[in-house]
């Protein structure tokens, strides 16, 4: 397990001290960096309620592992972990974590935001965002809508 | 004809009102085929704004398709 770059979907709540847990294994690691995506109040100046993520799973999971497996190759990290929530997500609950250790913080900070920018640009993952006035808006798919 | 299943994510399942669907179809390749659905729907989203995979492998509009495959049709990714 020490060594295996993971990417997962979840659909219950993300807890970072067990997600961190399996690199906290890494003894010769002298750096962790997480990221973690919070669910915000707003958006676009519009007022949120909450967040539904979907996604194509079989495909993410593959794509999510690939990229961690290079990332972890190119920066140098002794590990990397990555989990995203699928469901309903309420305000303030964790969306994304990303987790990576390295023997120095250098490739760590760095690893971890190359990270989470590629996985939010080629995982298919999608961000359905409710509104407090019930309106509801897929995000970023502004070029499907009004056609 | 082949039979193909498709699947359509995100702001497509609301588009097309269904997230899966078993076609039998004449289309070549992957973007022929998002052609004749939109065409059926009266909708004119041009696939350059897609992303494609087929059989959960990410694939190529010109890709030609085979009897009993499955094809996903992608909008833009909106994680994290």
């Amino acid at each position: 397990m020490r060594d295996t770059p993971l990417f997962r979907l979840s659909e219950v709540e993300i807890i970072p001290a067990q997600e961190r847990r399996v690199l906290e294994a890494r003894s010769d690691a002298g750096a962790f960096v997480a990221f973690e995506g919070w669910v915000r109040n707003h958006h676009a100046g519009r007022s949120v309620l909450r967040l539904a993520y979907t996604a194509n799973p079989a495909l993410a999971v593959r794509t999510g592992q690939h990229i961690v497996a290079e990332l972890v190759q190119q920066n140098t990290l002794l590990g990397a972990s990555v989990v995203h929530r699928l469901g309903l997500l309420e305000i303030g609950e964790i969306a994304v974590w990303v987790g990576v250790c390295a023997a120095h913080r250098d490739s760590a900070f760095e690893g971890c935001r190359a990270l989470i920018d590629r996985i939010k640009a080629e995982v298919p993952i999608w961000k359905h965002e409710h509104y407090t006035n019930n309106e509801k808006t897929w995000v970023g798919a502004d070029v499907v809508k009004n056609r | 004809v082949k039979s193909i299943t498709v699947h359509y994510y995100g702001a497509l399942v609301e588009m097309f009102g269904v997230a899966q669907a078993l076609l039998h179809t004449d289309a070549r390749t992957c973007a022929d085929l998002w052609q004749v659905l939109v065409t059926a729907q009266g909708l004119t989203l041009d696939h350059k704004q897609l992303r494609v995979a087929v059989d959960d492998q990410f694939a190529q509009w010109d890709s030609v398709l085979s009897d009993g495959q499955s094809v996903a049709f992608m909008p833009p990714f909106a994680g994290g």
